[in-house]
């Protein structure tokens, strides 16, 4: 069924007709009371109805209820001639969906040009509208993308232009639209656009292209790039898309990377990597330097490349020790080189692990230690010059013997500046630069000197012997003071070979040369500066030593003439004293009638034995002070000996001497210097008891020793003097006048009896007396001097 | 039998004429002699039963003599006593029979001596 055309007044109607029919939009006319007057065929295929239903029916019918006021207003702007054309608005349709459509309204007048109704012409644009939501939806994807997104025509001009290509870039979508793409293509780089360009003509694409381009600001940006070609619906290529994609981030890393690289090369310190199983995985240039190899040669070798063979088994342990995850810390060992010479390093050995935590293999720091080495070497080698000094220092100052001084100092100097020979030659009295008396050689035996006889006044040995100064030669032979002498001309044949040449003149403190410290090497040039600096100091302590020495010597000549001189002079006084005591002794036989003469005879007697007595002690002491105090072991019996002592004395007035004693007790002794001490522990009983008392003599004898003490009832010693007591020359204090002496007769017991092995002792009250007690081993032990 | 003797070789004059006052005695002679020289022209004629030798004589050693006297296989029966101001010249080695140090007790030095003449 056809909708009848109302209005008949227009031309060509048929013609219209024949539109209205064929269209394929819906359309209606409505009278001015909204009833649908006519409909064409389409509205069956917009909307769903049967055309003929719809004629008489209103408008509203195909109007969803919320949008009937809006055909109100529509139809009012249509009669105020407005053009409603293509206007969005939806209907429903017949099977209850409301569907979008295109409203364009139009009047509908009568032959006279009145407004009869309306027409609307209803296009269905439900598939333009999605489409439409779909580009708006790609449209947010590519707003929402974190990545540029462009477009450009095959020309490079930029056709879209995203948020992220704003943010990118520097550029706003309004800035950038219609522009060249080359604004953001650095000038170098302006070739990539045309080989993309030319790429994507011929349909390629692009991908994960990385370049830098520049923002607005002028800044680089490394960016990853994805092009494809826009092609048109049949196909044709119109334009290109560009993603592009910030790779700052990752180009960081990389550039991580390559730092990290860049310093592995440029370290000084070799630095490798290594499988667990020892095979070199990498080697830098510091490695190739240290240890010969190249790269190429090391990489895919085993480590043991750079291991000397005593010390492979050191790998093994640290290769054990990586594997445990153990760190190795500056680990001192040593490695060959590729010419097979050794290098001392220092190695840090850590886990290399993988992402998992998992030990894939180590990585090796090796320092180059040698010269550090060379440092603590040096300084090993300072603290050894130090031990010599001070050894040779502390020597030379104990010792006395001339000789000995030479030869230590000779020794600690050689030692000391390297030389093969040194040699110490000592002016003892002579001053004329000729006689060397005394010499000290190291490093060659004394044959070597003795046939060429003492260095002479030689222009080499001049400065030296004359106090001029040092003399150190590179090498002595190409010297011009060398060789001008008859007869040798230089060395004597035979001589040790000399290039080296160091010689130190040695001054007394008074500045006198005594004498010239040599030094030699068969190779050239082997004494420094600081050499000579050790060996001027090393003179300067011998001088003092030897000047000591020499003093020494003097006073050991004059000790010797003391000596001698006390003993001729204790023989010159005692032959006076024994004619003395002698001819006394007659008269006082004679005087048997006279007892007023025989007391005097017998005080000068008693005087006579008490000079004698000093003497005796003088000359004792004079012989210990200069060791020579000798015993003259023999058997003796003690308990006969105390008793021949007492004999005599058993006439005393005021004393009373007891013994007591277990019977024979013997001993090995010198019998006279026992004697002598017994003698002087009485003598000594009598004098310090003036007022008389007992004197009690006790002998004990036990398995090892014989002890003899001498006990008296008189003045007695005060405690803080007992200590002083067997001193030489001390004598108590506050003695009377009548108590005379020197002083010397403890000290001399003391010496006798510890030189026989034994021990003296004394116990003391004041005012109560004193006991003095020797005791002898029986086996004597003969102490040395 | 024979007359005893006794000799004495002391180089001061003082000290022999005391010791021959000493060893005044009627059982024995006492040969007095200053020095080393006249001792061995003395030995060489006589064989004293003892000999009396001060160790320090102007020419020689008592107890270099001593020893020689020792040596001898004519003399080294006869005693030898040494004299000496010195304690520590006496010397066992010497082989003397004793050892008397000056100045002495002149009843201990006649004892002593005599003690070899009974």
């Amino acid at each position: 069924m056809k909708c009848k055309m109302k209005n008949e007044n227009v031309p060509d109607y048929f013609a219209l007709a024949a539109i209205f029919e064929g269209i394929q939009d819906a359309v209606f006319a409505h009278d001015l009371d909204y009833v649908i007057s006519s409909c064409n065929p389409a509205v069956e295929e917009v909307l769903g109805y049967d055309p003929g239903s719809l004629i008489g029916r209103p408008i509203y019918h195909i109007i969803p209820e919320p949008l009937h006021a809006e055909q109100e207003v529509l139809f009012q702007r249509m009669l105020q001639n407005e053009r409603v054309a293509h206007f969005r608005t939806q209907r429903l349709h017949a099977n209850g969906t409301i569907i979008p459509v295109a409203l364009t309204l139009s009047p509908v007048r009568d032959h006279e040009g009145h407004v009869t109704g309306a027409s609307h012409i209803i296009r269905d644009i439900s598939s333009e509208v999605k489409a439409e939501v779909a580009l708006n939806r790609l449209a947010a994807i590519i707003d929402g993308s974190e990545d540029a997104i462009v477009s450009k025509t095959l020309e490079g001009v930029i056709t879209s232009w995203n948020r992220s290509a704003e943010q990118m870039f520097g550029y706003s979508a309004a800035e950038a639209i219609g522009r060249s793409i080359t604004m953001l293509i650095p000038t170098e780089r302006l070739e990539e656009e045309d080989m993309i360009l030319s790429r994507i003509r011929a349909g390629e694409k692009v991908e994960s292209f990385e370049t830098i381009r520049q923002k607005k600001n002028g800044e680089l940006i490394p960016i990853s790039l994805t092009i494809s070609p826009i092609r048109d619906r049949q196909g044709n290529i119109v334009g290109v898309s560009k993603i592009a994609r910030n790779i700052t981030i990752k180009k960081m890393a990389d550039e991580r990377q390559a730092r990290l690289a860049a310093i592995v090369e440029s370290s000084d310190d070799a630095i490798i990597s290594k499988t667990l199983e020892g095979i070199i995985t990498s080697w830098n240039k510091s490695a190739g330097k240290i240890f010969g190899y190249t790269e190429q040669e090391a990489v895919g070798k085993h480590i043991s490349l750079i291991i000397p063979d005593d010390r492979l088994e050191e790998e093994n342990k640290i290769l054990r020790s990586i594997r445990n995850g153990t760190k190795i810390d500056h680990y001192p060992t040593i490695r060959k080189r590729k010419d097979g010479s050794l290098v001392t390093i220092s190695l840090t050995v850590s886990p290399v692990k993988d992402a998992d935590g998992n030990i894939i293999g180590a990585s090796k720091v090796a320092r180059d230690i040698s010269q550090e080495q060379a440092g603590n070497e040096a300084m090993r080698l300072h603290a050894q010059r130090l031990q010599i000094l001070n050894t040779m220092a502390k020597t030379i100052s104990e010792k006395l013997d001339v000789q000995d001084i030479l030869q230590k100092v000779t020794d600690a100097a050689t030692e000391l500046v390297g030389a093969a020979y040194g040699a110490f030659f000592y002016n003892v009295e002579h001053s004329d630069g000729e006689a060397y008396m005394l010499y000290a050689l190291s490093g060659a035996p004394r044959e070597a000197f003795e046939k060429f006889g003492m260095p002479r006044n030689t222009p080499v040995f001049h400065p030296t012997f004359s106090g001029e100064g040092v003399v150190r030669v590179e090498d002595i032979k190409k010297d011009p003071r060398y060789g001008r002498m008859a007869p040798h001309f230089g060395m004597p044949r035979g001589h040790l070979p000399v290039s080296s040449y160091l010689a130190v003149p040695v001054f007394t403190g008074t500045g006198k040369v005594i004498g010239g410290l040599f030094f030699g090497h068969p190779e050239p040039g082997k004494f420094t500066f600081e050499h000579e600096d050790l060996v001027v100091n090393m003179a300067s302590q011998a001088a003092v030593a030897l000047d000591n020495s020499m003093l020494f010597e003097q006073v050991r000549d004059l000790s010797q003439k003391k000596d001698e001189f006390i003993a001729l002079a204790t023989h010159e006084l005692k032959t006076p004293l024994t004619t003395l005591s002698g001819f006394l002794q007659l008269v006082h036989k004679r005087l048997e009638d006279d007892p007023v003469n025989r007391s005097f005879v017998d005080k000068s007697l008693s005087h006579v034995k008490k000079l004698t007595t000093l003497i005796n002690d003088l000359f004792d002491v004079s012989k210990i002070h200069a060791g020579k105090m000798q015993l003259e072991f023999q058997d003796i019996e003690i308990t006969e000996l105390v008793k021949d002592l007492i004999e005599p004395l058993h006439q005393m007035e005021r004393h009373r001497i007891h013994l007591n004693t277990p019977g024979q007790v013997y001993l090995k002794a010198d019998r006279l210097r026992v004697e002598q001490v017994l003698a002087n522990f009485i003598n000594n009983a009598i004098k310090y008891s003036p007022g008389g008392g007992n004197i009690e003599i006790s002998v004990e004898e036990s398995e090892e020793e014989v002890c003899v003490s001498v006990r008296d009832e008189g003045i007695g010693i005060k405690q803080e003097n007992l200590k002083h007591i067997f001193n030489q020359f001390y004598r108590a204090e506050g003695l009377s006048k009548n108590i005379s002496g020197l002083g010397l007769g403890l000290y001399i017991s003391k010496e006798i009896i510890e030189r026989h092995g034994g021990t003296v002792s004394v116990e003391s009250k004041e005012g109560q007396g004193s006991i003095f007690t020797f005791c002898l081993p029986k086996l004597p032990v003969v102490k040395p001097v | 039998m024979t007359e005893r003797q006794v000799v004495v070789v002391e180089d001061n004059g003082d000290i022999r004429d005391l010791i021959g006052y000493v060893l005044d005695s009627k059982r024995y002679t006492l040969k007095l002699l200053e020095s080393a020289s006249a001792f061995d022209r003395h030995m060489a004629e006589h064989a004293p039963d003892v000999i009396i030798l001060d160790v320090m004589l102007p020419d020689g050693n008592g107890l270099e003599m001593c020893r020689r006297l020792k040596e001898n296989p004519l003399t080294k029966h006869i005693p030898v006593v040494l004299m000496s101001a010195n304690i520590d010249e006496y010397s066992g080695e010497a082989g003397a029979e004793t050892f008397i140090s000056k100045p002495f007790d002149i009843d201990d030095f006649k004892q002593k001596i005599e003690y070899y003449l009974v």
